[in-house]
């Protein structure tokens, strides 16, 4: 796998390190594997996006036949949507992590529900 | 053995069998096979007897095409084919990257599933609960995410599939069009033409052969092409994922919308 050094690969060495917040009930040994199962996960979901690359074909590739333009170009939408996706999930990981830090705040009651609704 | 051989007015059989003894007499000299061999090597060991050729495009042929056009300059008619049909190699190592996306992202849920089985048995309360929904929710959609990764490399596989389906066929056409019409060339030598109407007619229902085939290939595909299209275009977003980065700020009566 190369070498990562992108910002979201830094975020998750970050929360990685952080202290682990204490579950009440909850051995902090199970705490610990999860979120190393998250930033592993958050990990490998980059690492997929990145050999997604070798997915990428040439425009030839589909041929020359009725309709293998459409399949091409309905492709070549699905390829970055892909990576959207998993971009996402990422993210998700990535949000998740924070919240079994020690300095993870609880939220708020009135934490906006969405992001729309903050602004 | 001597034997007297006089001609009879009537037949020899008829003699034979009124004595039985007598056929040796009256038989022709059984063919000395060996004696006819030692003639053929020795007055026709150099005379070829060719057989009909029926021409078509084996490995050697292609190979020899490969070897003319790469030193000639020459435009390959092989890579015609694969302009029209698509480049089944480099379909198969995307399809590959597919493959492996989707074993990562089914390894990377089950072990997301594994680590959080001891942590959600032992951890209650509101929180807890909250997490729950969130994580089921969250694996949900990464199974969907998987499906996608799995489904493009179906399309992609069926495409490859069909386009090296419809290559090879095609191949296998214009090798029994040339038979076809080296047949027609062969019998026409050998036979100074008179064949030509029958022959024709042959070679012009292989045409008609062809034709069709070739047509049916077409419409295989496009009806293939359209499926896929379909299916490829049904790209799926992650309006929940993205809903969900922020499920621990939502309050607990809102998470069972979820």
């Amino acid at each position: 796998m190369p070498e990562r050094t992108d910002s979201a690969a830094i975020k998750t060495a970050a929360i990685k390190t952080a202290a682990i917040r204490a579950l009440p009930g909850v051995d902090l040994a199970a705490v610990t594997a999860f979120v190393d199962a998250l930033a592993s996960a958050a990990e490998r979901l980059g690492g997929i996006a990145g050999s997604l690359n070798a997915a990428r074909v040439h425009d030839e590739a589909f041929g020359k036949l009725i309709d293998a333009a459409k399949v091409r170009d309905a492709y070549h939408k699905r390829l970055p949507a892909t990576e959207h996706n998993l971009g996402e999930a990422r993210a998700v990981i990535e949000h998740l992590l924070t919240e079994f830090t020690a300095d993870a705040p609880l939220a708020p009651a009135s934490a906006p529900i969405c992001p729309a609704d903050a602004s | 053995m001597s034997r007297a051989r006089t001609r009879h007015w009537s037949h020899r059989y008829d003699r034979a069998c009124k004595n039985p003894a007598t056929y040796r007499d009256h038989a022709h000299d059984p063919i000395d096979e060996a004696a006819l061999a030692q003639i053929g090597r020795t007055h026709l060991a150099r005379v070829h007897i060719p057989s009909i050729p029926v021409p078509g495009l084996g490995t050697l042929e292609k190979k020899l095409i490969f070897w003319a056009c790469d030193h000639t300059g020459a435009p390959n008619p092989f890579h015609a084919l694969e302009r029209l049909t698509g480049d089944c190699a480099e379909l198969q190592a995307a399809e590959r990257a597919w493959e492996a996306a989707f074993h990562e992202i089914e390894a990377i849920a089950a072990s997301i599933r594994a680590a959080a089985q001891p942590l959600r048995a032992a951890w209650t309360g509101t929180e807890a609960e909250r997490f729950g929904a969130a994580l089921d929710a969250y694996l949900a959609e990464l199974d969907v995410l998987a499906g996608c990764v799995r489904t493009t490399r179906d399309c992609l596989k069926a495409v490859r599939s069909e386009a090296q389906l419809a290559e090879s066929t095609v191949q296998m056409l214009i090798n029994l069009l040339l038979g076809s019409l080296g047949g027609l060339i062969v019998a026409e030598l050998m036979t100074a033409g008179t064949v030509t109407p029958v022959a024709a007619a042959q070679v012009q229902m292989e045409l008609t052969y062809v034709a069709k085939k070739i047509a049916t290939i077409g419409g295989k595909l496009s009806a293939l092409y359209s499926d896929v299209i379909k299916v490829l275009d049904a790209v799926r977003g992650f309006k929940r994922i993205e809903a969900m980065r922020f499920v621990f700020d939502l309050a607990p009566d809102v998470t069972s919308a979820l």
